[in-house]
């Protein structure tokens, strides 16, 4: 396959030089055609402006590390209403380590235990942590039902069933830092936590926190 | 000795915009690989695509970019710079009494101008595949980039594919000397792909990993040098060298 395209860009690259060598008449026509290009582009502005959320448009704006502190904040003191998080309390007393199946999929919801030793794992997850994510329009996200702890593996159960569509158009291609990855072909924004973990500050995880998974730890 | 002397700015000037003319092609190529890149980057998500779920939930997250426009207005703007200097298009030249040097001012300041509007255009096209997206898909169209997000991003187009024109320039050049420098640079080419004899990672990686600032400086200061070296290793004494 990696042939194939190999060929293929060898073709077409043969073709453009062999276009852009073409001594041509001194046509303007390009240049009308190339304002119409970026007419269409203009237009596709307000379409493209319409698609999206209404509110908090920027996304400079609303996904900083301050917006992130101020998440953590409002998890730590247990003001839960704010922001709608579903919270669901697992009785472990025997947590000593916990991982999560991050690997390539940006949302997975299971959660591993392999010891139990702890007293409490709390877990958050609600559509706030999905928009400081990065997703700005979440309607119909389902709340946290259950977790059910079974054979060493906790399972995070939604009330309904649910599909969600999420299309991230990255970029636009920019340069900036760490908190805010752009680069080439840029990818969309998403820093911080989709889910959120507080667990007793003497229990003692082996964690794989991702991207999208934060663990906190707090006194009892 | 001229009966009234030639302004160095005049014939610049005329070149330039006979060059805009003859040179054409360039801007149709442009439209038609920003066209094709435009397609597959709206219709085709597989790449970034992501999905998974626990039963009772499920997912699906497409990911589109502007990689693929990227990717082809680069490998576009490297073609012109290496081919404005071929030996064709420098007989377009002998329809003005100028200079080598002038010659290479013009095509220089050519590329230039390609570079800026490529560069412009290229912000918005974050734009129509978003418009796309929000029409064509099921779902939500996450991001709506601010006026600070395009000029950064500008920039960084700019920056890119001014070191890319230059490359190609020089690159151009070089082979216009010697066919032995055509088959250098295709065994320099073989090397990177196949054998693997030239460390691309570490290289990619600076380009991709500096911030905007450094970035502009590094293009800016690289394309000069790349173009300096163009004008003083290659300066034909007549059109037809």
């Amino acid at each position: 396959m990696g042939f194939f395209f190999f060929a293929l860009f060898i073709l077409g690259t043969y073709f453009l030089v062999k276009f852009l060598k073409k001594r041509v008449s001194h046509s303007l026509l390009p240049y009308y055609l190339l304002g119409i290009y970026l007419f269409v582009l203009l237009v596709s502005i307000p379409i493209a402006y319409l698609s999206t959320e209404d509110e908090e448009r920027s996304t400079s704006e609303i996904q900083t590390d301050e917006h992130v502190t101020e998440l953590k904040t409002m998890l730590q003191s247990n003001d839960l209403s704010e922001f709608q998080a579903a919270y669901e309390t697992v009785q472990a007393e025997d947590v000593t380590s916990v991982s999560f199946a991050v690997e390539t999929d940006l949302l997975d919801l299971q959660v591993f235990i392999s010891e139990h030793t702890g007293e409490e794992l709390q877990v958050f997850n609600g559509p706030l942590l999905l928009q400081y994510a990065g997703f700005e329009k979440i309607e119909y996200f389902p709340t946290v039902d259950s977790v059910n702890i079974d054979n060493g593996s906790a399972v995070i159960s939604l009330n309904e069933p649910s599909s969600q569509y999420f299309n991230i158009v990255g970029g636009p291609v920019i340069h900036g830092n760490e908190n805010s990855f752009h680069s080439i072909g840029g990818r969309a924004f998403m820093s911080n936590h989709v889910i959120y973990l507080q667990v007793p500050e003497e229990t003692e995880i082996e964690v794989q926190e991702g991207q999208f998974i934060n663990i906190e730890y707090v006194d009892n | 000795m001229f009966t009234s002397e030639p302004q160095i700015k005049e014939i610049l000037y005329k070149q330039m915009y006979w060059k805009l003319r003859s040179h054409s092609e360039i801007v149709t190529t442009f439209l038609v690989l920003q066209g094709i890149a435009l397609w597959i980057a709206t219709a085709n998500a597989s790449s970034g695509m992501g999905g998974g779920g626990t039963g009772s939930f499920n997912y699906q997250i497409n990911e589109y970019g502007q990689e693929t426009i990227f990717f082809m207005t680069v490998l576009w703007i490297l073609l012109s710079g290496i081919l404005i200097n071929t030996k064709a298009n420098r007989l377009t030249d002998v329809v003005f009494v100028t200079t080598a040097k002038l010659t290479h001012f013009s095509n220089i300041a050519l590329l230039l101008l390609f570079t800026a509007a490529a560069s412009f255009i290229s912000v918005f096209t974050y734009y129509f595949i978003a418009a796309m997206v929000g029409i064509l898909q099921s779902g939500v169209v996450t991001d709506f980039p601010g006026v600070l997000d395009l000029g950064s991003s500008f920039l960084t187009w700019l920056a890119y594919l001014f070191f890319f024109a230059a490359a190609g320039y020089f690159l151009g050049t070089l082979f216009q000397m010697s066919i032995i420098w055509r088959i250098l640079f295709g065994l320099f080419v073989f090397s990177i792909l196949f054998v693997g004899l030239i460390p691309v990672t570490p290289v990619a990686a600076f380009i991709i990993e500096a911030d905007l600032l450094l970035l502009l400086v590094l293009s800016l200061v690289t394309s000069a040098i790349l173009f300096a070296v163009s004008i003083l290793m290659f300066q034909p004494e007549g059109v037809r060298d």
